[in-house]
């Protein structure tokens, strides 16, 4: 299918991406190569159920314990704004 | 010290045991290696790390260790290891280290392994010849104007250019085995579910699998008894009994029915590659098997379905990566969705890119039944040849890629024709099997060639067992790199 530079902007405003002007048409030109190669799947019915996967299991489940949660600094240091004991960001809501 | 490099895991172990060598000789060994090998195998050389862990097993030596103890091994950088970088070969997590060992570092860790550090990859495992490292590419140690195939390039090249005795990579479309067959390796990609995925950096978490490339096939039995376990902390870890793969490993393969699906050997296969595979049936029917050629009409499916779904995966998982918690954060921004836009478009590579807005495309509104729930629908088609294929035989033999090492470049502009490469292998991730490459021969110029053995769900041992059968009768996987 045809692959805009509207549709290429579009998606990449949904993964939250930057493209550049000088990138889009390339990009879509790739991208619309990718979805006519896919197209063999056109005939296909869709699966609404799942991918018939070789292994199943039933859910994994754990006892109702407490355990301990990792600790606050080891979860913070990778983080390039944190204050210590928060994850620091813009204003979100006004 | 040359003759030591050439060892196999298990002849070091062995003579590690014996004393005929020490833990910290053989480690300062590999860490001499690595460095000076020039082929960008490594991101991250644990050199402090490993003398002292050298030193420690050394120490602790009492006679009951396991067969890889005081192995120098590595790992792929995409697998998390406490107070160790972790990139992913990324500039988003250029300066990420894990609070956490993987599941399988702490495996290596109580088997005695030695890791030397983290290997070079494909930028989030996206890639099939690791050229998209954020740390530029891997050299082939056959042939530095080559690439080492991916997106686990690092760890084969480390172990085919002998800087250590095993790696671990991991394989969610062919990334264990290309590299394998393009380094004249074995490598293994273990069913789905038996090694556990709690610390590995997911790419596509229905696909992704840990495994070992090694120099055979007994190799990748003692590796894998190592790391393969159920973890109740994956939910997606299978219960099963492990641990006895290298003890029971044979190469009486008398009667095994050993399948040549003849859809993966027509129009589109280098001919040494076709050669090749077909002489490693005629050695497999010398030793006893029963070879036959079956009908695997799927084909058509197996690319288009896993860049589908592969890439839909990738879309949500990285999703993580926002410049909040870890991984790159923009310094300039005006609000919060810009701090997330900046953040990952400065953060992720070109094939990256890519692939998250392929994975979006396929999954938005007015496009997931046409393209995602096809897949899903190709998916079980897949599956269920495979069961057929295994109803009729024990094991399936085709080539792992359609050509031997590509030439450093060659297949970064056009993604379509790098993405046609894994054609052979991504049957086994979407079907979630065991599959081995191992050398079976090589090129005009020299190339190593892989063979690949794909198996049943939990089939590892009939898979190992037919590939330590084939390198028992031949050479292959002894010719080692010229450098």
């Amino acid at each position: 299918m045809e692959m805009g530079r509207e549709l290429v902007l579009g998606m990449a405003e949904l993964a939250r991406l930057e493209v550049a002007e000088d990138e889009l048409d390339e990009l879509a030109g790739q991208m619309e190569r990718m979805s006519a190669y896919m197209e063999v799947l056109g005939s296909l019915e869709a699966d609404r159920e799942g991918g018939g996967e070789e292994v199943s299991e039933e859910n994994t489940l754990r006892e109702d314990r407490v355990h301990p949660s990792a600790a606050r600094e080891a979860l913070l240091k990778n983080a390039a704004g944190a204050d210590g004991e928060m994850f620091v960001v813009p204003k979100a809501v006004d | 010290m040359e003759d030591v490099k050439r060892l196999t895991a298990l002849q070091l172990g062995k003579a590690l045991r014996a004393g005929e060598l020490s833990i910290p000789e053989v480690t300062a060994l590999a860490l001499e290696e690595a460095r000076c090998a020039g082929d960008n195998a490594f991101i991250t050389l644990t050199e402090e790390r490993a003398m002292e862990r050298a030193e420690a097993l050394q120490q602790r030596r009492g006679g009951a260790e396991g067969p890889l103890y005081g192995v120098p091994m590595a790992l792929k950088d995409n697998v998390c290891t406490k107070d160790v970088p972790t990139t992913c070969a990324s500039r988003m997590l250029e300066n990420f280290v894990p609070s956490y060992d993987a599941a399988v570092v702490e495996q290596l860790v109580r088997a005695g392994g030695v890791s030397i550090g983290k290997t070079n990859m494909d930028e989030f495992a996206m890639g099939s010849t690791s050229e998209t490292s954020f740390f530029g590419p891997v050299l082939n140690p056959w042939d530095r104007e080559r690439a080492a195939g991916g997106s686990s390039g690092g760890s084969a090249a480390a172990v085919a250019g002998r800087s250590c005795w095993y790696a671990l990579g991991s394989d969610t479309g062919g990334s264990i085995r290309l590299p394998a067959a393009h380094c004249g390796l074995t490598g293994i990609k273990p069913t789905y579910g038996t090694v556990s995925r709690r610390g590995l950096i997911a790419h596509a978490s229905s696909l992704d699998q840990i495994g070992p490339l090694c120099k055979d096939a007994a190799d990748c039995a003692a590796v894998l008894d190592a790391i393969r376990c159920h973890d109740p902390l994956d939910a997606t870890s299978r219960k099963g009994a492990y641990g006895r793969l290298l003890e029971n490993l044979t190469e009486d393969v008398r009667g095994m029915r050993i399948g040549l699906p003849v859809d993966c050997l027509g129009a589109g296969v280098d001919h040494r590659v076709r050669e090749a595979v077909l002489a490693a049936a005629e050695v497999f029917s010398g030793l006893g098997a029963r070879v036959e050629e079956i009908r695997f009409p799927v084909m058509e499916y197996m690319v288009p379905a896993y860049y589908i779904l592969a890439s839909a995966e990738a879309s949500s998982n990285l999703a993580r990566y926002d410049g909040v918690k870890f991984g790159r954060r923009a310094e300039e921004y005006e609000n919060l969705s810009d701090l997330y836009r900046k953040s990952r478009s400065e953060g992720f590579g070109a094939e990256v890119k890519r692939r998250i807005l392929l994975g979006t495309f396929v999954l938005s509104a007015g496009y997931y039944e046409a393209y995602y729930q096809k897949a899903l629908r190709a998916k079980a088609l897949i599956a269920e040849a495979y069961r057929e294929a295994f109803s009729q035989c024990d094991l399936l033999l085709t080539p792992v890629a359609p050509a031997t090492a590509p030439r450093l470049g060659e297949q970064l502009t056009d993604p379509v024709q790098m993405y046609l490469g894994d054609i052979y292998t991504v049957g086994a991730n979407l079907a979630g099997l065991p599959a081995l490459s191992m050398p079976c021969g090589r090129d005009g110029s020299g190339l190593p060639i892989g063979a690949q053995l794909v198996g049943p769900a939990l089939g590892e041992q009939q898979v190992l067992n037919a590939a330590h059968a084939f390198q028992r009768a031949t050479d292959h996987h002894r010719e080692g790199a010229a450098q």
